[in-house]
């Protein structure tokens, strides 16, 4: 691993990072580049996919939001040979989750180049949107403000999977004072895209190791506070029904998850388009029927569809109408699902789906 | 219906030919003179390499709706088979093509057509006495099942054994018992050919004193361990020694009983037993989780199948069993407990003595068996060696020989079944009828049918329901077929037995209604008589009845794919193994392709020495040539092999270069092989060292003359056997003993030394091996951490070896030095990618399966053959070439494929093109078509496993009668039950 210092404490790091992207098309090092940028149409920087350098004035990778999950975005760029080098800036869970649709063979790593950073989390789209409003440089103020980060979602805040994995550069947020952050490259990939971009290496950033730590073991307490506390509340079946209670078959949770990727979903089939006898009969055999149905059949089966995958970017949660902490009961069970398996969505693109894996033998071995 | 063969013997052989001609189109008898089929694997539950039965895959792939996929241990059920248990063939007059066979019947003494299998009899029937099944190890009554799990399951008498008290008359509530009936003699007439797939005999260890079976209780045969070990035998699957139920901890087999022993008259080897042991003992320790210690006495360990060196080797290291080289006297008793004492010499030469808790005699095939006298009748063809043991996948290939012969005595061609559907009927909203079996009102005292009667009445959409007090006898059927022509019933659910006993008659009705067989379903209501309360057992009978109506209602009509097969054949290579699958074809009217990249047909056999295999392979050479049907393609290479079963085409490069498309149905492959090089021995270093293949060709041809060679040494298993060519080449010992004896019978004072390791003289072969060591050839074995070292010095050739008897190195100077290289096959790399089959890790052509495909790709309508899948010997490859042509047919032989019921479908709205499938469909019937982006199933290779349907993450998947909605369905209506 090789640090490529950066030295703009003049120019702020928005600036600094927009303006090695800006170069990187200039320099025709990439066709395009899909990065978080602000734009006239929204109070929060969306997606964006650019090819000309002069329209990149929005971008700002390290803005403290992500109203969408890029992975779904970079899945859509990648899913069939376009003969485009594509610069991928995404968030550590974004890249897991991309790693587990190119196992799925729903997009490709081939011609993109991911490009990531320590992530320190992000807020709900609405928090962002007031924080943003008083005042500018609303980035460069979060990362210099623990009362800010201090507002990242209760998912982002009990996340210990902050450094990303599987990219090709760094942007390294912690361990530097503002203005004195580095580049890390963490592939060949990486490394010769920063020394063409001129970038020269330097020393490691001297309280990165012990900045990392201290944020993991944060993470790590708080992250099992939550997932015992919810393990608690849905330990029985009446509570996993209390826990989803308000659901309304909205299934923008899973419009949001980034794993979820059947092109139709079972549920908007006709296996689960009752005729009313059914619903009658349903009625009649309990006495009363809550409606709508299958609610925990929905949440049930895709907690078995896709607990596997889940890479915790909590945007279950943050885009229920309802407020259920969908991501909560999610990542609690997936964590067992995953260590179960010895699975770990995201870390290896070679490693095997489990449910993918047949093995022969007699039943028992 | 014209019979088209009758087969003696229901094992897999008879099976196999009876399926054989079946697909084919023929109608076929099978008989067996034991009261089941199967044959003596009904006994043996698992086979190597993987452990497990697969019996099953004999099963029809092509048409398999001629009768249910189902257990084949259990019984034998297609269209075109009829299976005759307790009957032997008494008689075959006439000529063939017009025989006239008359077959005997046993009197069973229950009325199968009576009897509905309750049991009662078998309850009172005081007599009780070793059951065969079980190879003595449990008891039976003589009122018995012959085989537990059977289908149908009506017991029979043992009327050697009935005291004829006659309790079993008046419990049976039927009077379906009659103990004083006669055989039946029954003709079939006119009949176009008999097979004889009578098979051999175990040996009878009792004959002989020295080991005492019969008298020790913990002396067993190999098959009397399978049973002990099977999970359908006395200790259902435990591992415990017969005298006392105790654990094994130690566990001996002795090799060669009643084989390989001149004392005996048993001059033969029984081929099969080496590896029977091995397998067992690996059984037997995964059994005990290795808690146990098995040692294997061997004279040869006779692994000459292509996998066998590598699954030996592999049991010997996961499980630590023991071999040593050492045929043991004598067992003998220990005092005071049930432990039995082996001496033996180990070899260091030293005299050792173990204690066991169990022998197994891995008894030989039984000897002195004889042919009926109509065996050489014209029309009656008997398996190729038929009383000896064999491996699986050679008895099934030696029953594709015998069903080629009977073949090709004619018969009408085969003129699939014209169905007709009612479309009118179909369109209609789903109307089902309901059939409810009284059972001759056996069932009333545990069903309520008038209750399930009311219920359904007033169930929305309820079914037209036909009470019949029988509805399996002829009357029944009478009127369920009058109910579906008076009414618009377009699905027809049937309570009464097991579905698979009547399933050729509901085929009937379904023709009859114009209605697809997929309509139809039959439910077994004594599965619901559970021993609970009558009203429990109605319930459960209910529900039963309404989801399996409901998802009835739900069923759709399947497309179905009407493919026109191209009746022509591609056979690539044309080595024997080529040549006699292009010309069996042919015969059965096909027209063939056979390319060879050679300018010169032959194969291997060009380099045959005068004789009786040069005759016959020249004699098939000027066949295939002068053959109307076959076009030879000499020195032409295949460049491209597209499409599906039935529809392929090929593309070739002639030697000057055009291209050329062959459309065909089928495909062999027998691309062949050739003698291994080796650098070991210092092969090449000397003009005195020769390939025991390139000496056998001198001897043969006489540019070699014996009396040039004063001293001779063979060594066997150069280069093989051993990683990475770890596989026995099987006929290179034979190839060195006759080339032994050639020189010493012509040079009778030359001094032969054979260095081996395991002689595979299998079969009838172990008498050249006894010849040889009666001419005074000189054999020491050797272990592979000894080997015989070679040099050459000043024109010398030394050898030097260990001889274990002498206990010291022998050396020795010969003027020739014989290696047996072995063989290899041609370089498959580019055939197998053409063809999207697979290769073994030695590069010889993986067939699908090795014991019930042995010629069979993994690709359907690719067949693999010849040297080029295995090593083998000229016979060998000949009938393999046969067996794949006998193959290729089941699809040649048909104007068109039609996709059956239960096949994959994709719904390609829901896939996500994952392709996970893809590669874990065992019938590679899937793939991606690039043009579309689709995930594409070819419905004639699917067998409707549900592999894919498992797998997928999107659930895209839907199987034919199994649909989603259906079983969610079904699933809504136990859970009603279960909540009500």
């Amino acid at each position: 691993m090789m640090m490529y210092p950066l030295n703009s404490p003049d120019q702020g790091i928005v600036q600094t990072v927009r303006s090695m992207l800006q170069e990187l098309l200039g320099k025709k090092l990439a066709d395009a580049v899909l990065v978080l940028a602000s734009n006239p149409w929204s109070d929060v920087p969306m997606p964006t996919l650019f090819t000309d350098p002069d329209r990149m004035e929005g971008v700002d990778p390290l803005a403290p939001v992500a109203p969408v999950s890029s992975a779904r975005q970079a899945s859509a760029l990648t899913r069939s040979p376009s003969g485009k080098t594509v610069v991928l800036v995404l968030r550590p869970c974004e890249i897991r989750a991309l790693i587990e649709l190119v196992k799925l063979n729903q997009c490709s790593l081939e011609n993109a180049i991911i490009i990531s950073m320590d992530c320190l989390g992000r807020m709900e789209n609405k928090i962002f949107s007031d924080e943003a409003k008083t005042g500018p440089g609303i980035t460069e103020r979060f990362l210099s403000s623990p009362e800010l980060q201090g507002k990242i979602t209760t998912t982002c805040s009990t996340c210990n999977d902050f450094l990303p994995e599987n990219a090709d550069i760094t942007l390294c947020t912690l361990g530097a004072e503002p203005g004195h952050m580095g580049f890390e490259a963490l592939t060949d990939k990486g490394k010769a895209l920063l020394e063409s971009l001129g970038f020269k290496k330097g020393d490691d950033l001297p309280k990165r190791k012990q900045d990392i730590a201290a944020l993991a073991d944060k993470r790590s307490l708080s992250k099992k506070e939550l997932f015992d506390a919810t393990a608690l509340q849905m330990s029985t079946i009446d509570g996993f029904q209390t826990f989803i209670g308000r659901c309304l078959n909205c299934y923008n949770c899973r419009t949001a998850c980034p794993v979820c990727y059947c092109k139709e979903c079972v549920f908007l089939t006709d296996v689960f388009a009752h005729p009313p006898e059914l619903l009658l009969e349903r009625a009649t055999r309990r006495g009363a029927v809550k409606m709508p149905t299958d609610t925990s059949m929905f949440h049930l089966t895709r907690l078995s569809h896709i607990g596997h995958a889940c890479v915790g970017c909590g945007q279950c949660s943050s885009v229920c109408p309802s407020d259920i902490q969908v991501a909560d009961m999610f990542r609690t069970v997936s964590e067992k699902t995953q260590a179960f398996f010895n699975y770990t969505p995201g870390r290896d693109v070679t490693e095997p789906i489990p449910q993918l894996v047949v093995r022969n033998g007699k039943r028992g071995d | 219906m014209n019979i088209h063969t009758v087969i003696a013997g229901a094992g897999i052989s008879g099976i196999r030919a009876a399926f054989d001609l079946a697909e084919l189109g023929h109608r076929v008898v099978l008989l067996d003179k034991a009261p089941s089929s199967g044959g003596i694997l009904s006994q043996l539950d698992h086979q190597f390499p993987d452990n497990h039965c697969g019996m099953c895959t004999l099963l029809p792939m092509i048409d398999r709706d001629k009768g249910p996929q189902f257990c084949l241990r259990k019984g034998i059920f297609h269209d075109h088979v009829t299976f005759i248990p307790s009957a032997e063939i008494v008689s075959v007059k006439g000529p063939a093509g017009q025989l006239s066979v008359v077959v005997e019947k046993q009197h069973t003494g229950i009325d199968p057509l009576k009897c509905m299998a309750c049991g009662s009899c078998e309850s009172v029937c005081p007599v009780s006495v070793p059951d065969g099944f079980n190879e003595g190890y449990s008891t039976r009554k003589a009122v018995f099942l012959p085989v537990p799990h059977q289908i149908p399951n009506h017991r029979i008498i043992d009327f050697s054994v009935c005291t004829r008290c006659g309790e079993c008359v008046k419990a049976c509530p039927v009077s379906a018992i009659n103990l004083d009936g006669e055989a039946r003699k029954l003709e079939f007439n006119p009949v176009n050919a008999v097979i004889l797939a009578t098979g051999s005999g175990q040996y009878d260890p009792a004959q002989s004193d020295l080991y005492g079976f019969g008298v020790l209780p913990n002396v067993v045969t190999s098959k009397g361990l399978e049973r002990i070990m099977s999970s359908s035998g006395p200790s259902k699957g435990q591992l415990f020694r017969p005298s006392d139920n105790k654990p094994i901890k130690r566990m001996a087999f002795l090799q060669c009983v009643g084989s390989r022993n001149l004392m005996e008259n048993a001059d033969h080897c029984s081929s099969v037993c080496c590896m029977f042991a091995v397998k067992e003992a690996v059984m037997a320790c995964e059994k005990s989780h290795d808690d146990l210690t098995v040692s294997i006495f061997y004279m040869d360990m006779r692994t000459f199948g292509r996998d066998f060196q590598r699954y030996k080797d592999q049991a010997e290291t996961s499980h630590g069993l023991r071999f040593i080289r050492c045929r043991v006297h004598s067992v003998e008793p220990c005092e005071n407990t049930d432990g039995m004492k082996i001496s033996y010499v180990n070899d260091k030469g030293m005299y050792m003595e173990e204690t066991v808790d169990l022998v197994v005699l891995s008894t030989g095939k039984k000897t002195g068996l004889t042919h009926p006298d109509f065996y050489q009748n014209e029309g009656v063809f008997a398996l190729s060696d038929t009383f000896d043991f064999k491996d699986i996948g050679e008895s099934l290939v030696a029953a594709d020989v015998a069903a080629g012969k009977a073949m090709a005595l004619g018969g009408p061609p085969h003129t699939p079944e014209q169905r007709i559907f009612d479309t009118q009927r179909l369109s209609k909203k789903a109307m089902p009828l309901l059939v409810l079996c009284q059972c001759g009102n056996n069932l009333s005292n545990d069903l309520d049918l008038d209750l399930i009667e009311s219920h359904l009445s007033a169930m929305p959409g309820a079914p037209q329901i036909l009470k019949l007090e029988q509805a399996c006898g002829a009357a029944g059927f009478e009127s369920i077929g009058t109910a579906l022509t008076s009414s618009q019933a377009n699905r027809v659910v049937i309570a009464a037995c097991n579905p698979f006993l009547f399933d050729h008659k509901i085929k009937a009705l379904a023709r009859d209604a114009q209605l697809p067989d997929g309509f139809f379903k039959t439910l077994d209501m004594r599965s619901h008589v559970t021993g609970k309360t009558k009203n429990e057992q109605t319930q459960s009978l209910l529900s039963q009845i309404k989801s399996t109506v409901n998802s009835l209602n739900l069923t759709l009509p399947v497309y179905r794919e009407k493919r026109t097969v191209t009746p022509s054949a591609l056979v690539v290579g044309g080595g024997p193994a080529g040549l006699s699958a292009a010309f069996c074809l042919a015969s059965a009217g096909i027209d063939v392709d056979l390319l060879d990249k050679e300018s010169q047909l032959g194969g291997n056999g060009i380099h045959f020495s005068p004789g009786p295999e040069k005759n016959s392979l020249d004699k098939l050479l000027s066949s295939v040539t002068n053959h109307p049907k076959i076009r030879v393609h000499p020195a032409t290479c295949l460049t491209r092999h597209q499409g599906l079963a039935g529809v392929f085409t090929a593309t070739i490069t002639t030697p000057n270069a055009v291209e050329q498309k062959i459309p065909h149905g089928a495909a062999i492959v027998a691309t062949g092989g050739g003698q291994a090089q080796t650098l070991d021995y210092c092969a090449s270093q000397h003009n005195g060292i020769l390939s025991v293949f390139d000496l056998a060709k001198g001897l043969g041809d006489k540019t070699l003359n014996p009396l040039d060679f004063s001293k001779v040494v063979m060594i066997q298993c150069a280069g093989t056997r051993e990683e990475p060519r770890n596989y026995c080449s099987r006929i290179c010992c034979t190839k060195a003993l006759l080339n032994a004896i050639a020189i010493k019978e012509a040079n009778p004072s030359a001094s032969i030394h054979i260095f081996y390791r395991d002689m595979m003289s299998y079969g009838e072969s172990e008498k050249i091996y006894t010849r040889a060591r009666q001419a005074g050839i000189l054999f020491i074995p050797f272990d592979l951490h000894k080997k015989p070292q070679v040099a050459v010095n000043n024109q010398t050739i030394h050898v030097t070896g260990f001889d274990p008897v002498l206990q010291e190195d022998v050396q020795l100077a010969p003027d020739l030095l014989v290696l047996s290289t072995g063989i290899v096959p041609t370089d498959n790399q580019i055939i197998s990618k053409i063809f999207h089959i697979n290769t073994t890790q030695d590069g010889f052509l993986k067939e699908a399966n090795s014991k019930w495909r042995p010629v069979d790709s993994g690709r359907e309508g690719i067949f693999v053959c010849g040297l080029a899948r295995a090593p083998l010997g000229f016979q060998e490859a000949m009938d393999e070439g046969i067996s794949a042509a006998m193959r290729a047919l089941r699809i040649l032989g048909r104007p068109f494929l039609e996709t059956p019921q239960v096949t994959a479908r994709v719904r390609h709205s829901l896939c996500s093109r994952c392709q996970a499938c893809i590669p874990e469909c065992p019938y590679q019937a899937r793939y991606l078509d690039e043009e579309n982006g689709k995930i594409m199933v070819d419905s004639v290779s699917c067998q409707g496993c549900g592999a894919c349907a498992s797998l997928c993450p999107n659930s895209s998947i839907m199987m034919g009668q199994f649909e989603e909605k259906g079983i969610m369905d079904s699933i809504e209506f136990f859970l009603n039950e279960a909540c009500p």
